[in-house]
């Protein structure tokens, strides 16, 4: 089997999206889920959350986006010609 | 161990008394079954001229579509056996069944007219509709360090959107051989083994049999490839893994060990700006050369596709693709195993 160098820094990538996606639900419910809503209310609170949630969501796969372009592009100008 | 002291299914097993491990018999009838309904479809569909070109061989060989769905029928005949000889629920039985069901309806819609790029993500949407009617969920996201979230009512229409999210992405990396069946069987270990570390409720039958109907196809799938997967047989595996992820609520642990999946369709999405069927993209994303080692296309214009991150650098043949691409799956499995402690 050929290791591809390109392996090694796509793991790279993938390892930072863990860590993110490990840390993120956690600085989300510590800092923004236990907020109190007053008068508090189920169905806002769960679209609240919903909303933030997804939002970080997107920043986090934006973020992925532009770590992998950037990976790509480091590694393309890097190929044997 | 699973005793035979249930159902009809013969009055002289029941005295028979023995303990016989079903899950394991099963399972090699089921994987037997798979190369068996796997080599039919290739027999049928090639003959009826229903082929593919094989585009990463030099030859540019023929290749009978859609023997992958032996998949969706050795999953839904297992689970009809499964539910008999009590080794499932009934509920579970018939989710899967109507999920699968559903998803290769819409993939073979897919596979036989020419669809827009928008069809499938929107029609397996009803592949959540099984799940959310018969109630096989938690309503609850559990993630690392003790985080848990209660979202009864977003969890609900987040279903829908897993079970297509999913599918959709696993369909889009089908590009060479044996890789979504390898990443399948990947995925599903990996879940199996995340129900154990968190102790669910549930038993591994389904994941069992999901593993044995890919390893049964992939016996024909794997480089070189006799017949392709087909659009189908890709959405039904991706459903079959987020609908036992949502059943047996490991949807973290299997969102992970997804990763390589999600690098891809978002890549795709994220470049082309829309749902764009592949044959309808006139973009090369990648080529072959003469020596038969794929090579990155080099245009701007086109989606940085696994694939093509993988051999941006250096040209690899097929093989050395798929084993770098399992290997991706390898590593996010373990990252999804760390998750489970982290989680437990």
């Amino acid at each position: 089997m050929r290791m591809a160098k390109t392996t090694l820094y796509i793991c790279i990538v993938l390892l930072v999206q863990w860590v993110i996606v490990i840390t993120l639900p956690f600085l989300f419910f510590e800092y923004l889920a236990r907020a109190d809503i007053y008068p508090y209310n189920p169905l806002i609170d769960e679209v609240i959350k919903a909303i933030l949630s997804f939002t970080l969501v997107g920043i986090w796969l934006y973020e992925w986006m532009k770590m992998g372009e950037y990976v790509y592009k480091f590694l393309s100008k890097t190929r044997f010609k | 161990m699973n005793d035979i002291k249930i159902t009809w299914l013969g009055n002289l097993v029941i005295e028979m008394e023995y303990i016989i491990p079903l899950t394991p018999l099963l399972f090699i009838l089921a994987v037997l079954s798979s190369m068996f309904a796997t080599k039919s479809f290739m027999e049928f569909f090639g003959s009826r001229g229903f082929v593919g070109i094989d585009i990463f061989k030099t030859n540019k060989p023929k290749i009978p579509l859609l023997g992958g769905l032996s998949i969706p029928l050795t999953i839904v005949i297992f689970s009809i056996i499964g539910y008999l000889t009590g080794l499932i629920g009934w509920k579970e039985a018939l989710v899967v069944t109507l999920v699968i069901s559903i998803l290769t309806l819409v993939g073979l819609l897919d596979d036989f007219r020419d669809v827009s790029g928008l069809y499938k993500p929107v029609a397996c949407l009803l592949g959540g509709l099984p799940i959310i009617f018969l109630h096989t969920y938690i309503p609850h996201l559990d993630f690392p360090f003790g985080v848990g979230f209660r979202i009864s009512i977003i969890y609900i229409i987040m279903i829908p959107l897993g079970i297509s999210v999913a599918a959709n992405t696993v369909n889009m990396l089908d590009v060479i051989n044996g890789l979504v069946a390898t990443a399948g069987i990947i995925v599903l270990s990996v879940m199996g083994i995340a129900m154990y570390i968190l102790g669910v409720d549930g038993n591994l039958y389904p994941i069992i049999i999901g593993i044995a109907a890919l390893v049964g196809f992939l016996y024909y799938n794997k480089y070189p490839a006799k017949t392709f997967l087909g659009n189908a047989p890709a959405l039904v595996i991706g459903g079959y893994i987020a609908t036992l992820a949502i059943m047996y609520h490991v949807e973290f642990p299997t969102v992970v060990a997804m990763f390589p999946f999600i690098h891809n369709s978002f890549f795709f999405l994220n470049k082309i700006k829309g749902f764009v069927e592949h044959k309808q993209l006139n973009i090369k994303v990648t080529e072959l050369d003469q020596m038969g080692l794929i090579h990155d296309a080099r245009d701007e214009k086109a989606p940085i596709t696994l694939l093509r991150f993988v051999v941006s650098r250096d040209p690899l043949s097929e093989f050395d693709a798929y084993l770098n691409i399992v290997v991706l799956f390898i590593f996010s499995g373990l990252l999804a195993v760390i998750s489970c402690f982290l989680m437990g």
